[in-house]
């Protein structure tokens, strides 16, 4: 219940913030002044600037403006695109897929060649693992766009292995299984790059927190009483550990979010990525706004679901 | 030993890079701001990176982009790290629910990743270098505070600081008395966000916000990858490159100096 709570409260506190920034910022449509208005007006088809109006009712008492945005939102209607003129929660309604699909297969990846790796490395404790770790952070904290860029160059245009943007081939598919193929030969690249981004923070993770349960004076007991190795990493090391790594994964989950954004708009994968550099480019607020609220609630709803597992895997959190 | 080296090349970069940023008028052989040369040339003696599609030289632009991405990433560090702090602190002092609101504010920050909501404050905001250093410092503080707070929570207890707070110090007057403690661990955040910074003024720029005059790395990368034959007739060599190589070096640089600060 008190999750729940929690939630709830920090969806509101997002509502809130999507709320208050437009129309505390000087120069967007939002900070109310009448001449900013009428520019727009005279920028933006009749239609569009109507439906722009009667969602945000920048002439009303604040009050009301944030009691209609709370009804909106209620409601999932996330208002209309200034640029493609649809309403937004339709918009992306049509392009989250692609990038929960690219999220979900990096994570999935990230952790599974992280963790063995981390486990493994704080097992031995040689000074390889220092080494890889080192060279690890270096990588971590190169922009994800620039990565993707080098990465795009060298294997999309220098050796030509991978087609280099989109998701699919438009029009040549005639069946599934081709189709499918497609979708793998588009999609290796990114999730190549973002299992490089998201891989070191996992295997940082494990490895620490592997390197302190190795010390726990139980390993070291069950090394006494002969317990094969296996049988020590396993049941002894990792599933010590398994709560403390789960409980960081969290953010792992969260920041990987970023990283997808950034390598969609290089490789011009139709997903979220792509709709906020539109956003962003034309300055569509409507959508900026519903991809930010969506972000948002995408960010409370996995930690929601991370804090029901940790407290599964161990009641004590 | 071997740390020392890595250590001391990583400032022997910064050093330089700074350095260059501060006088590059002197290296630089044109004014960025002229575009009278033809454009699309080849790297010659003339011109040691070619010129871009507008007939800009795109080595004095890269020069002239250390000064802007090196001023943006250190104000914006600056600002961030200081309003960190003092969260951080103001956390510590009070304790009650003020603590439990700034907290829930960094965890927010978390959950919706920094560079969205960044990215939706710089684009409704007007294209200006001083709005892309109040957006990203006025969105990056949360791990800061996250780390000072733990560290304020336990100096907060020495006795020189509960003497000061029975004296009925003023907040100003705790973080005074603090500051010798909590100096190295915001030294530390401080050479963090630097490289956090000069990440999001990147990511920014390659966004398409931001001031468009301002000839961040970032946005020659951007205005590269918006000329339309950047991959294919291979003008990325020192187009594209270059910057790409300098905010690799800068972000490399400063993330080794601050694990190196952590570590101690």
């Amino acid at each position: 219940m008190k999750r729940v709570l929690k939630s709830l409260l920090y969806v509101s506190l997002i509502a809130l913030l999507s709320f208050a920034l437009p129309r505390l910022i000087p120069g967007s449509p939002l900070f109310i002044s009448d001449s900013d208005l009428h520019v727009l007006n005279s920028a933006l088809p009749a239609e569009t600037f109507n439906s722009f109006k009667e969602y945000y009712a920048p002439d009303k008492p604040v009050i009301e403006q944030l009691a209609i945005y709370i009804r909106n939102l209620i409601h999932f209607d996330l208002g209309s695109s200034f640029y493609y003129k649809m309403p937004v929660a339709e918009i992306i309604a049509g392009r989250i897929g692609w990038t929960l699909f690219l999220s979900f297969v990096s994570i999935s990846i990230s952790s599974l060649l992280g963790i063995p790796m981390g486990l493994n490395t704080a097992r031995s404790g040689g000074k390889m693992g220092k080494y890889l770790l080192s060279f690890l952070m270096a990588l971590q904290s190169i922009p994800v766009f620039v990565l993707a860029i080098v990465f795009q160059l060298l294997f999309c245009f220098e050796f030509h292995l991978f087609p280099s943007s989109g998701a699919y081939t438009l029009g040549i598919n005639v069946n599934a299984v081709d189709f499918s193929i497609d979708i793998i030969k588009h999609s290796v690249l990114p999730i190549i790059i973002l299992v490089l981004v998201e891989l070191p923070p996992i295997f940082t993770l494990t490895y620490n927190v592997c390197s302190r349960t190795k010390e726990e004076p139980y390993v070291e007991m069950a090394h006494y009483y002969n317990i094969s190795d296996s049988l020590i990493k396993f049941k002894y090391v990792l599933k010590n550990s398994l709560p403390e790594i789960l409980s960081k994964m969290n953010i792992q989950f969260l920041y990987a979010i970023s990283g997808i954004l950034f390598v969609e708009v290089v490789f011009s994968y139709p997903g979220g990525g792509t709709l906020l550099k539109v956003a962003a480019s034309s300055r569509d607020y409507p959508l900026l706004q519903g991809i930010l609220l969506v972000t948002g609630f995408y960010g409370v709803t996995v930690n929601f679901i991370f804090e029901m597992i940790i407290k599964k895997v161990n009641p004590r959190f | 030993m071997n740390k020392k080296i890595t250590n001391k090349t990583a400032w022997a970069v910064i050093m330089s890079m700074v350095f260059v940023g501060v006088f590059y008028p002197l290296f630089s052989p044109y004014n960025a701001a002229d575009f009278s040369f033809q454009p699309l040339m080849s790297p010659s003696q003339a011109h040691p990176l070619g010129t871009d599609e507008m007939g800009h030289d795109i080595f004095s632009t890269l020069l002239a982009g250390f000064r802007v991405t090196l001023g943006i990433a250190l104000a914006a560090a600056v600002i961030s790290t200081f309003i960190g702090t003092v969260m951080a602190v103001i956390c510590a002092y009070h304790k009650n629910w003020v603590d439990s609101l700034i907290v829930k504010l960094t965890e927010l920050f978390i959950i919706v990743p920094e560079i969205v909501v960044l990215l939706f404050f710089a684009a409704l905001s007007k294209p200006e270098v001083y709005n892309t250093i109040f957006a990203i410092a006025f969105f990056s503080w949360s791990k800061v505070a996250r780390i000072i707070r733990a560290k304020s929570i336990t100096v907060i207890e020495k006795e020189k600081i509960q003497y000061t707070l029975l004296l009925k110090g003023s907040l100003r007057d705790v973080l005074v008395k603090m500051w010798r403690e909590l100096y190295p661990a915001v030294a530390t955040m401080f050479i963090f966000q630097c490289s956090k910074a000069a990440v999001y003024e990147s990511t920014l720029a390659f966004f398409g916000i931001g001031d468009p005059l301002a000839k961040t790395w970032g946005r020659m990368i951007r205005t590269a990858l918006n000329y339309e034959g950047i991959f294919t007739d291979g003008t990325y060599l020192w187009y594209l490159l270059p910057p790409v190589a300098c905010i690799c070096i800068f972000v490399v640089a400063v993330s080794v100096l601050a694990f190196d600060f952590e570590r101690e």
